[in-house]
């Protein structure tokens, strides 16, 4: 309520300031015009006040309601009816006003040697044209900025929606890996200490490289090799774990931290989950600017279902995905009774 | 030094001539307003035993032309007789001096008015040599007819004091420009905007705006 009480009144100031400046603006150019000499005199200040006194209501029907009931509306047909209806009525009362009501209300001033009505209905005529071209512009202005402050708004909001999935990514990992280090640790196992650099070298990346907008695919490459080898301090099975990666571009720009949890899912519900019959498929491939990530591993679905946070890193990428790759990708799950399988796509055209 | 002194007191008596009445490059009257009044022709005396000889100009152009029927002028003379033919040719004979002028009659609202041009100054034409009337050029005044009776008529010139101090008080846009070494306000404003000053002039609230030093009385001595 008081947000539009106060775009009312900042409308209500602008329209103010705007037909303020317009009318004194005009005021002066008139009194020049027909001053002719440059030296304007009593009866030229009351000619010219005269005049915009005749001219003013036509420009406000155009400004206030010709404008935006037809103009806007995109009727081009009825507004140049309009328009013209306009500038033939109230351009004849002017010269009617000139011609016979002026004398009554000036009755002490002869105008005399002013313009002829042809010249003044040209006057007229391009005034009402050239204020429609200034209130045009001005209107195009405020609409032009309101427009940005509408994206930078909606812009705040994306971060913002982004940060806050990133704050669901990170604990989340992090309390993974804690619990993988602590496993280790209580084994006393001497792998403990470069699982404890393997970490610190993921959240490395986690905290300073995965804030900008994009990485380099290399970098991303990197982090999913340094969480599976740190993986495999914790798992036996680890020859069932297949990384294959074929990129054209190493470059290849990529939204931070988008894969990690994928694989982070596989570990906890595939490896984790069937200890006989384990495996952890990647392909991750570019060619042409045309990504595609197929990661597959096995599945129990009592598991699965049981663990009330399955979905949690899934859902978060879909949303992320939705944010930074706007129809432009295809993100897919494929599961069956013993596979759980999650395909991502990103086309060329995003980049 | 004596040419000297001569050169101004025909420059003062020049003054004191033509500073008195309101003069104008464009007719005082648009075709349109034209109106013939029959009841001015003939022979008048002013109270200073100035006559004046009223004929109407179509009469006069064609006896000068030596011609009865306007059928018989030439293109060039026709067109004349055409711009012309609601006027009166005016001779002004005052103390043996002899002058004659053509005066266009107009009516608005109801009054009539003549626009006065010089036509021919016969003593000037004798003292001036030719190089001198080429510079010369004949302007427009406006008079006010009032023909009281069939015998009796006035006419008052619109006072050049009239209209400077409208100007001087700002409140008259007209176009005009100062000529000569007295300044004289000639009007170039159009014929269409003089009949405007007129209509409102006509209107004016000033009691004594027809007030003159140029007036005349005239009292029929003749038949018309």
């Amino acid at each position: 309520m008081n947000n539009n009480s106060s775009l009312h009144k900042t409308t209500f100031l602008n329209t103010l300031i705007f037909n303020l400046v317009l009318w004194i603006c005009s005021f002066l150019l008139f009194l020049f015009v027909f001053a002719e000499n440059g030296h304007p005199k009593t009866i030229d200040y009351i000619y010219t006040g005269s005049f915009l006194s005749t001219i003013i209501v036509p420009v406000l029907i155009n400004f206030y309601i010709l404008i935006p009931f037809l103009l806007k509306r995109e009727k081009y047909l009825f507004y140049a009816l309009a328009f013209v209806l306009n500038v033939l009525v109230f351009s004849q009362l002017n010269i009617w006003f000139f011609d016979h009501l002026i004398d009554y209300v000036f009755p002490e001033y002869y105008f005399i040697s002013y313009h002829s009505n042809i010249t003044l209905f040209t006057i007229f005529s391009v005034f009402l044209i050239v204020t429609t071209l200034i209130k045009l512009s001005v209107d195009w202005f405020y609409f032009n900025s309101h427009e940005n402050r509408q994206l930078k708004m909606r812009n705040q909001l994306i971060q913002a929606q982004l940060a806050s999935l990133r704050s669901q990514i990170n604990p989340h990992f992090l309390f993974n890996s804690l619990n993988v280090i602590y496993a280790l640790s209580i084994e006393n196992k001497a792998e403990t200490k470069d699982a404890i650099v393997q970490l610190s070298d993921i959240l490395r990346y986690v905290i300073y490289d995965a804030n900008t907008e994009r990485v380099a695919l290399k970098d991303e490459v990197a982090l999913l090799k340094n969480y599976i080898e740190f993986q495999r301090f914790r798992n036996q099975q680890t020859e069932n774990i297949t990384f294959n990666c074929t990129i054209d571009d190493k470059n290849y720009p990529i939204y931070p931290m988008l894969l990690l949890p994928l694989v982070e899912n596989s570990f906890k519900y595939g490896i984790k989950g069937d200890i006989d019959h384990t495996f952890i498929r990647i392909d991750l491939t570019l060619k042409d600017h045309d990504f595609s990530f197929d990661i597959e591993n096995n599945y129990t679905e009592s598991e699965q279902e049981a663990d009330g946070h399955s979905g949690l890193g899934l859902e978060n990428i879909e949303k992320n995905l939705k944010i930074v790759y706007p129809k432009t990708h295809e993100f897919k799950i494929f599961k069956t009774a013993s596979t759980f399988r999650v395909t991502l796509k990103l086309f060329k055209n995003e980049n | 030094m004596k040419a000297r002194k001569s050169f101004f007191i025909v420059l003062v008596i020049g003054l004191l001539l033509t500073s008195c009445v309101v003069k104008s490059l464009h007719p005082f009257y648009t075709r349109d307003i034209l109106y013939f009044e029959p009841q001015f022709v003939g022979q008048w005396m002013d109270t200073d035993s100035v006559h004046w000889n009223i004929q109407p100009f179509k009469e006069v152009f064609l006896k000068e032309n030596h011609h009865e029927n306007p059928s018989e002028l030439d293109e060039d003379e026709l067109k004349t007789y055409n711009n012309y033919k609601e006027g009166y040719v005016v001779y002004y004979e005052k103390d043996s001096t002899k002058t004659t002028f053509l005066a266009m009659p107009f009516k608005i609202n109801n009054q009539l008015f003549l626009d006065f041009t010089p036509i021919e100054d016969r003593e000037s034409q004798q003292t001036q040599n030719d190089l001198y009337q080429m510079h010369l050029i004949n302007t427009h005044s406006l008079a006010k007819l009032d023909i009281v009776s069939n015998n009796s008529a006035s006419i008052k010139w619109l006072d050049q004091d009239k209209l400077e101090a409208l100007l001087k008080a700002d409140k008259i846009k007209i176009k005009y420009e100062k000529v000569g070494f007295d300044e004289t306000i000639l009007l170039t404003a159009s014929s269409d905007e003089l009949v405007k000053f007129i209509e409102k002039y006509m209107n004016s609230e000033d009691a004594e705006k027809w007030k003159t030093d140029i007036e005349f009385n005239l009292k029929r001595t003749g038949e018309q």
